[in-house]
């Protein structure tokens, strides 16, 4: 199968380049820091729910940085014609490379489980349900992100611009929204529709929610995985724009 | 092994290929020709299913390079004007992730990839980044990509741009002899290469096919004017004007030297005045230095051809197959240019 082979290229390919091992050392620095000023703050399992729902955010700085060479790098560099001529469908490619950033990702995300024995070291007591339901949802909101980069790295031949483009997409759906629907009186008001709920729906920070309180609920895991589905279809789209450009 | 059809792609505002059809056999080495920016990459990338033509036809070994394209892939190896590689691999380590991706099977599949790294002469380098590679080792690499699966056609486009002469050499040997087993197309701007491995000459200008034929029908077959050089001493304007009174003579350039005096005639293709001249520099006493045909050199072709900014007349040499058959080509009046 040829996903199989392009996938475990797509994921090899972070190991090849320097920028794969700076981001990731910066992540860890970076949630290492975070954890050890919350575990000093409050030294139980409640460190633990508040650093995972801050990963969620730290993960719309990272991941990024993670999918912004998928394709643009591949444009710039004309490997994208070698890759399309090759008896390879643009479905196997889209998915081969948002597995490979996803599994890429999945292992930079591997040592923030060490956490978990800190807490139980400093006395706490992990709460291991919670964790598990925290990182299945981290798990699908970083599933989300990879699939929206991917897409905006399929826009553009310049892995700056996909970069920070997916950040601001990100940063809305995970930030700025839940700020809109905070002041719902802003919006215009309809009888019809329900605009707060209607924001609160799509914003990512109130999905992952949940998860932080130990709840794996079928909408929230749906709604990310409708993402996931709709940035690999956008994908596939622009792979295909080719033939019409 | 490829029919073209009318094929016709604009990217926004410019049309790159203009109503191109032609037809290649099994076996045959095209050589593809025509200026920058003529059309032949573009067709080279309508063939090998990168994209689809705007309009018109491409079919490549039975299957249709837009519906079929997956099954076109994987009897096509392609080697485009960039060369472009993951310059983070290895060439073998390349080499071995193309061969899966192209589906060599398992069992022979590392005798493919080292049969690839031996043809195009990678055996030192095999082990080194691609990236870290000069231009003509990339080339090889590119090279050895494109034959890896031992593909039925073979489209190379620019193979030798840029390297050196000994490279050249190599790279136009390895042409020839991959050219025994598969069928190949190969655009250059490298003339004389084409001479020497080109079966067939295909010449495209502003997105039109305006040559096609054998390398040595092109130049020395075609029915164009054909130009003879006579250097005589004494003569003068006497001899300008006799020659220009020739039958079948349509021009006479003189060219004045101090004592030697050359002039270059032009006839219509079925004229060789040559014994004629002879005589007549007999007859009149003149000396006779030299007689000869200038014979047109595809390099001359290509310039002449190419040279209008309108697509001319076709010049079709041998009948080509996938072409209407309407009208014989017409033996021109005059300079085309
Ligand atoms: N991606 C593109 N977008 C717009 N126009 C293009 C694109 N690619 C090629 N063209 C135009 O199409 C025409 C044909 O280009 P093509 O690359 O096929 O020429 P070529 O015969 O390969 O030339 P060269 O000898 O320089 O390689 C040119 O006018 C070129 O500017
Ligand atoms: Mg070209």
């Amino acid at each position: 199968m040829n996903f199989f082979v392009q996938a475990r290229r797509e994921f090899t390919a972070f190991f090849y380049s320097p920028m794969a091992y700076i981001i990731a050392t910066f992540y860890l620095l970076f949630t290492g820091f975070t954890f050890w000023i919350l575990l000093k703050n409050e030294a139980n399992a409640n460190a633990m729910r508040s650093l995972l729902s801050f990963l969620g955010f730290i993960h719309v700085i990272f991941i990024p940085m993670v999918t912004m060479r998928l394709l643009a790098e591949e444009r710039k560099s004309g490997t994208l014609e070698m890759l399309v001529t090759a008896p390879i469908s643009d479905v196997e490619i889209a998915l081969a490379k948002f597995f490979g950033a996803l599994s890429f990702t999945v292992l930079m995300m591997a040592p923030t489980l060490l956490y978990t024995w800190a807490v139980h070291k400093v006395g706490g007591h992990p709460d291991h349900g919670l964790t598990g339901a925290s990182y299945t949802g981290l798990l699908l909101i970083s599933a989300a992100y990879v699939s929206i980069g991917l897409f905006i790295s399929s826009l553009t031949a310049n892995q700056i611009v996909a970069a920070i483009l997916t950040f601001v997409v990100l940063f809305t759906f995970y930030f700025l929204l839940g700020f809109v629907a905070g002041s719902a009186a802003a919006l215009p008001f309809n009888e019809k529709v329900d605009w707060p709920a209607v924001v609160n729906y799509v914003h990512f920070g109130s999905r992952l929610q949940a998860f932080g309180k130990g709840i794996v609920d079928t909408r929230d895991v749906v709604y990310f995985l409708s993402v996931v589905a709709l940035g690999l279809f956008l994908t596939v789209k622009s792979l295909e724009s080719r033939r019409w450009r | 092994m490829i029919e073209v059809d009318s094929l016709v792609k604009r990217y926004a505002g410019v049309t790159a290929v203009d109503g191109i059809s032609f037809k290649v056999d099994k076996g045959e080495i095209i050589g593809f020709l025509g200026k920058n920016g003529a059309g032949k990459s573009t067709t080279m990338k309508i063939l090998s299913s990168f994209f689809p033509p705007t309009s018109g036809s491409a079919r490549v070994a039975g299957f249709d390079c837009v519906t079929e394209s997956m099954e076109v892939r994987r009897r096509v190896g392609y080697m485009p004007e960039r060369v472009p590689i993951y310059e983070d691999m290895r060439v073998e380590e390349y080499l071995r992730y193309r061969a899966k991706l192209k589906g060599v099977a398992w069992r022979g599949r590392e005798r493919a990839v080292n049969e690839a790294i031996l043809a195009a002469g990678l055996k030192e380098v095999r082990r080194k980044l691609v990236g870290s590679l000069s231009k003509g080792y990339r080339q090889r690499a590119g090279l050895a990509d494109a034959i890896v699966h031992k593909p039925e056609l073979l489209i190379l486009d620019e193979p030798t741009a840029g390297l050196d002469p000994g490279q050249i050499r190599q790279v136009r040997d390895l042409i020839k002899q991959l050219g025994t087993q598969t069928t190949l197309l190969l655009s250059t701007h490298i003339l004389s290469e084409v001479e020497l491995t080109a079966s067939r000459i295909l010449l495209i200008h502003r997105g039109r096919l305006v040559a096609s034929g054998s390398p040595g029908s092109l130049v020395g077959g075609s029915r164009s004017n054909r130009r003879f050089l006579i250097e005589i001493r004494g003569g003068g304007v006497l001899a300008e004007a006799m020659f220009r009174g020739m039958p079948g003579v349509l021009k006479v350039d003189w060219i004045q030297g101090e004592e030697w005096q050359g002039y270059r005639l032009e006839t219509g293709y079925e004229t060789d005045p040559r014994v004629d001249l002879a005589h007549f520099a007999h007859d009149n006493g003149w000396d006779l230095r030299e007689l000869r045909e200038e014979r047109e050199t595809l390099e001359d072709l290509f310039v002449r051809i190419t040279k209008t900014d309108e697509a001319g007349p076709q010049v079709t040499v041998t009948p080509e197959p996938a072409a209407p058959a309407a009208e014989p080509p017409a033996a021109p009046a005059g300079d085309p240019a």
